[in-house]
């Protein structure tokens, strides 16, 4: 796998996420906001190496963490977890189906980063939870229907993003270098 | 099992790094304070083009105007407006001054100074947004840190866009500024004072009531007030806290979105207030920074 490339990548969805992402915000309902990290993880899940792909998963939730806005403690202090976690559990799950699914479909891409938002959020919402039960640390708060119907419309909406950022991403596959040791590109479907 | 030898040395290291983050997620938040400044060196790459990207989406998407504002046509009739806005926050700073020196008076205290009369007025400084969380109306928002305002912007600073306060410093890092959007829970309780939208058209009393702001964390306040009061929606809310920069006392918190009766209070009214402007939806803001450092 190509590593400028990835960082590349990152850097220009992170950049996405924190700043240009706030014109498809969607202000009457609720502000919704389509993201492109879950495109990139989704799209590195299914056609990296294992191990690079929880790493590099790892890595991108990490700096979700540290992107303004996410996981505020007070005083600058960032909580680095939440997305973290949320993303290698979504890369361990696509990585299980990866191979019974059409990959190189810009669908596919599409469906699996909708799902990732929710598993994200789901492991997100463990693992706040967790924390809240530690005794040094204050309850969680928050939630509701209100939250889950936001929930779902930016994963409706991220997958709607998905379409176009999946096709560039697999027309641009050359270029990441995701090739097995053995070289058999049969695999890929 | 992988099917790729390349990466199987560092198969172990990957439960380990997980072990690590989730022992990091336990933590308390007194001991992450570290993240802030790992946080400053990521950003370093990402915030140039988060720049560009905020300069752009306020270009193609602009910020929603208050309605009841004038438009920018001209630039007399702009010159005019910024005037007429400054004037009315000094009147509002200074009714709502007088109104606490008729509390005072009984223990005659000495006059306080007002935000006309301040001896050390702010140091106006423009900062550039560079990051924001956009589906969050009251996280975080990141700002650009300029060599030559580190030193005259400090924590707790009031922001504002036009004569809205948008949020206060929350944090000068080595890279960046932090803004605490003013309805964040982590602003706590805010004195504020509720007058006319048009007060010139308006028969009833200057200052309709005083209240305690309290932020919801969803971009909005609520505050309970007399029923008595003649609250309407659409009221301004200003800053009347002392424990915010006197600079800011008479700048607009928001406006009164919605008013409730309380059943199990029939004399109170709650009060929903809404910010009208967010720095979120905005390329940049105006911080009254009380530094001490050189404006040159």
């Amino acid at each position: 796998m190509n590593a400028i490339v990835v960082i590349i990548a990152t850097v220009i969805a992170l950049a996405f996420d924190a700043s240009f992402a706030g014109i498809f915000t969607l202000r009457s309902t609720g502000s919704i906001t389509p993201q492109a990290i879950p495109c990139l993880v989704v799209f590195i899940a299914l056609f990296a190496p294992e191990t690079a792909a929880l790493f590099v998963a790892l890595a991108l939730g990490i700096l979700v963490d540290l992107s303004p806005g996410h996981g505020e403690l007070g005083e600058g202090a960032h909580l680095i977890g939440p997305n973290a976690l949320g993303f290698v559990v979504t890369t361990l799950l696509i990585l299980r189906v990866r191979n019974i699914v059409f990959r190189r479909r810009i669908l596919t891409i599409a469906f699996f980063t909708a799902g990732a938002v929710i598993v994200t959020a789901a492991v997100q919402a463990f693992v706040l939870i967790t924390r809240g039960l530690m005794p040094w640390n204050p309850a969680v708060v928050g939630g509701g229907f209100g939250a889950f119907a936001k929930l779902f419309g930016t994963a409706i909406y991220t997958g709607l993003l998905a379409v176009p950022l999946g096709w560039y991403f697999l027309s641009t596959i050359g270029m990441w270098k995701f090739h097995s040791p053995t070289g058999r590109r049969a695999t890929w479907r | 099992m992988s099917n790729y030898g390349t990466f199987r040395k560092r198969a172990k290291a990957l439960p380990i790094a997980i072990a690590i983050v989730v022992s990091i997620a336990m933590f308390p938040a007194s001991w992450l304070g570290w993240s802030s400044d790992v946080s400053d060196l990521i950003r370093v790459p990402i915030t140039p083009l988060s720049h560009v990207g905020m300069i752009i989406k306020s270009w193609v998407r602009p910020a929603i105007e208050p309605s009841d504002l004038p438009t920018d046509e001209k630039e007399r009739q702009e010159l005019a407006v910024a005037e007429r806005d400054h004037y009315r926050q000094l009147y509002h700073a200074q009714m709502l001054r007088s109104t606490e020196l008729a509390d005072q008076l009984r223990s005659m205290q000495s006059l306080p100074e007002s935000a006309l009369r301040n001896p050390m007025p702010p140091l106006v400084v423009s900062l550039d947004v560079t990051g924001v969380k956009p589906d969050d109306t009251s996280s975080i928002v990141e700002l650009k840190l300029s060599r030559h305002v580190s030193d005259r912007v400090l924590t707790g600073d009031i922001a504002i866009v036009g004569r809205d306060i948008v949020g206060r410093i929350s944090r000068v890092g080595m890279t960046r500024i932090g803004l605490l959007p003013s309805s964040h829970k982590d602003s706590g309780l805010i004195r504020a004072g509720i007058v006319p939208a048009h007060p010139l058209k308006d028969t009833r009393p200057p200052l309709l009531a005083e209240v305690l702001l309290q932020p919801t964390g969803n971009g909005y306040f609520i505050a309970e007030v007399q029923a008595n009061r003649g609250i309407q929606e659409n009221d301004i809310v200003v800053l009347d806290d002392s424990s915010w920069p006197i600079s800011g006392i008479g700048l607009v918190l928001g406006i009164v979105t919605e008013i409730t009766p309380l059943d199990e209070a029939p004399l109170r009214k709650r009060i929903e207030v809404t910010p009208r402007r967010r720095s979120r939806e905005h390329a940049s803001v105006v911080v009254l920074g009380t530094g001490e450092g050189n404006s040159k």
